[in-house]
């Protein structure tokens, strides 16, 4: 049997995601393809397999990256965001399945998600501007499109970025005792 | 200024570079790590490909060209990997001994009393 659901994360909630992906899988449902938005699921054994999310530089550069992580026995079942997310699975052997061993390369990995928000949060903030800006020559302009949805989103993205924020200072303390 | 050539390794790092005596491949150097730390150090994944990508890029392993009917990756220290364990290691004899000289009499004195 297979069922499909329709799920929105923002990339600060990959970790959410992640459980999400697991809980499912406890319950039999296990993810065959996603685009990060549509989630198809597989029935098949609980608890069968354990789903981790994983920011990478692109597609195109992570091909050698999906090679080396088939090796480990680790499946791609899907990308979204043209590649720069993706979703994988590990048979589940009792043990927890984790893509990051040591504070330095988990560290590295939120990093690479800030630095991705910082620029969108950038590009809105522009975007946000401009409208400003225009709205000053022409009264009758009605902001609804900026108040609407630029405004929530930047408000999200800040919330997003304040949050990684805590969790990479949480580590950085961490790195200043242990590796 | 830090001399970077003296800073301590990560524990990976120190691991990964230990496990490349021999050509081997990704998954050869999780399980090599795993048996030699009598199961007590998992590299994950997503850590190793990092400090591989970084270790070749400082020239401390060597890529070696994949053979014919392979496609797994194979990889091996060179000399300035080598030299990097070396330095390591006397870092490491120096923490050791001072580490002893302190706290291995922390035990006995407990037991004095």
């Amino acid at each position: 049997m297979m069922k499909k659901v329709c799920k929105l994360f923002m990339a600060w909630q990959f970790e959410e995601e992640e459980q999400w992906l697991n809980q499912m899988s406890r319950q039999g449902w296990q993810l065959e393809k996603t685009n990060g938005l549509l989630y198809t699921f597989q029935q098949g054994g609980m608890d069968k397999y354990q789903y981790r999310v994983q920011m990478v530089d692109s597609l195109s550069k992570s091909g050698d990256y999906l090679q080396f992580l088939s090796e480990a026995g680790i499946e791609h079942v899907g990308t979204c965001f043209n590649g720069l997310w993706i979703y994988l699975r590990k048979q589940n052997n009792g043990e927890p399945f984790e893509l990051f061993s040591d504070t330095t390369s988990q560290l590295h990995h939120l990093q690479k998600i800030k630095k991705q928000l910082d620029i969108c949060k950038a590009l809105f903030c522009v975007v946000y501007l401009l409208e400003c800006i225009l709205s000053l020559f022409d009264p009758h302009r009605i902001n609804a499109l900026c108040l609407l949805v630029f405004l929530p989103f930047l408000m999200a993205i800040c919330h997003g970025l304040g949050t990684l924020s805590e969790k990479i200072k949480t580590l950085e303390k961490e790195k200043l005792i242990h590796d | 200024m830090i001399n970077l050539e003296t800073m301590p390794l990560t524990e990976a790092v120190f691991y990964i570079l230990i496990s490349m005596d021999q050509p081997i491949h990704g998954y050869g150097i999780m399980q090599s790590v795993e048996r030699m730390s009598g199961g007590r150090v998992k590299l994950a994944a997503g850590t190793l490909y990092g400090a591989l990508n970084t270790l070749v890029e400082k020239k401390w392993i060597t890529a070696l060209p994949s053979a014919e009917n392979s496609r797994k990756k194979e990889y091996q220290i060179n000399d300035s990997g080598k030299a990097a364990v070396a330095t390591e290691l006397a870092r490491l004899r120096e923490l050791l001994e001072n580490g002893e000289k302190v706290a291995g009499g922390w035990n006995d004195d407990e037991k004095g009393l």
